[in-house]
């Protein structure tokens, strides 16, 4: 720094700028402007106590919630919306649970009526999970792909859970879903991006020729790094739920996702280094004092 | 009326033919004697419509119309509400 106070307030206008310009931290989506690439689950929490403050850490604007029966023999227990500010999350009703195509359509519809009768202008969108295996988590793709299309053609707009496989996330862009999200591993396993490569083609895929498609990493993040490795290979945006949820404190890792999600996007758009085999200096060749010479 | 709610076996006690019940107000023009509506269920089980889905018999059931949708013996009712998920 130069020492000179009005240059330094200048430098630091100039950062936030840039920052304000070249973050460009807003996620279109689904027919929805999200202030923040970062979507965070509501499940999994010790209290919703805990929950509503790791939500407001995050910085978050989008917020999944499930669909589950009403406990009508217990009439004990609080009502999770009771802590939830639906002013200033846009709610993401999932379809988690689901292992076929006509539960998961009819899981869709109950979520978007529950919306609707909430006001909440996620009314309009799903995040489509159709399960084939519950020790693994893993989607069905088959049962996806058939609840995609009929999810599309029922007027959602279908944020859609599934694997690294690039084929079966080109056919899901395919019937018009209107983000592909893919697991970086299983779910709750926090074991990260574990396939990076695949990662890579399915965004490659994805985005030839339609550069702004939303491809959203969901599943298996397991610390504020890993969000940064999604966000550095590119991907729109990154949803996690038991990162935090389970997280030692869940606060701080709520905090630390929000820079993780802002450092992985900052340091996408600036371009890093190539990977090198061999060293190259960053301090010059010329004048040293040394008598040993650069070999 | 028995029905299904929420997977289990329910006894539905629709509104008397005659005389209003001790404990449940009702709407006798939606609630014919010995009919009973979602409208009647979801009242009866201190429920906010608007925090809910309804589907009988695996069909979404709006809002809009649950007291006009009468509930038949063997119904399959499926009462759910947002929780919390990732």
């Amino acid at each position: 720094m130069s020492g000179n106070p009005t240059v330094e307030k200048t430098i630091d206008q100039q950062a936030e700028n840039l920052l304000d310009q070249n973050s460009e931290s807003i996620l279109e989506v689904g027919g929805h402007r999200l202030s923040s690439r970062l979507i965070l689950g509501t499940g999994r929490y010790e209290s919703f106590e805990i929950m509503q403050q790791s939500l407001a850490a995050s910085g978050t604007h989008c917020i999944t919630v499930a669909v589950r029966r009403e406990r009508l023999y217990d009439g004990e227990g609080r009502n999770i919306l009771d802590f939830i500010d639906l002013d200033k999350y846009i709610l993401l009703p999932n379809t988690a649970g689901c292992y076929d195509c006509e539960t998961a359509v009819r899981c869709a519809r109950m979520g978007r009526e529950i919306l609707r009768g909430l006001e909440n202008p996620g009314a309009n969108w799903v995040k489509l999970e159709v399960l084939g295996d519950s020790k693994t988590l893993l989607p069905d793709p088959v049962e996806t792909l058939k609840a995609a299309e009929r999810l599309v053609a029922e007027g959602f707009e279908v944020l859609c859970y599934t694997s690294d496989d690039p084929i079966l996330a080109q056919k899901l862009k395919q019937v018009g879903v209107a983000s592909v999200m893919p697991a970086g591993s299983p779910i709750g396993s926090g074991q990260g991006i574990l396939n990076p490569n695949n990662l890579r083609i399915i965004l490659e895929y994805l985005k030839e020729g339609d550069p702004n498609y939303p491809v959203i990493v969901d599943a298996g993040v397991g610390t504020a790094s890993d969000v940064a490795t999604a966000m550095e290979l590119g991907a729109d945006g990154v949803l996690l739920n038991t990162a935090v949820a389970h997280a030692r404190d869940p606060v701080q890792m709520a905090l630390a996702m929000k820079a993780g999600i802002e450092a992985g996007r900052l340091s996408f758009l600036a371009g890093r280094i190539p990977k090198q085999l061999y060293a190259s200096a960053s301090s010059p060749e010329e004048g040293v004092i040394s008598t040993r010479p650069y070999q | 009326m028995q029905i299904k709610l929420n997977g289990e076996v329910f006894e539905l006690i629709p509104p008397p033919m005659e005389g209003n019940s001790s404990n449940i107000e009702f709407d006798t023009a939606s609630n014919p004697a010995g009919t009973a509506s979602i409208a009647l269920l979801v009242s009866q089980r201190n429920l906010n419509p608007r925090q809910i889905a309804v589907e009988v018999n695996c069909q979404l059931i709006p809002r809009e119309e649950f007291d006009n949708h009468t509930l038949a013996e063997g119904d399959s009712v499926e009462i759910v509400t947002l929780a919390g998920g990732g």
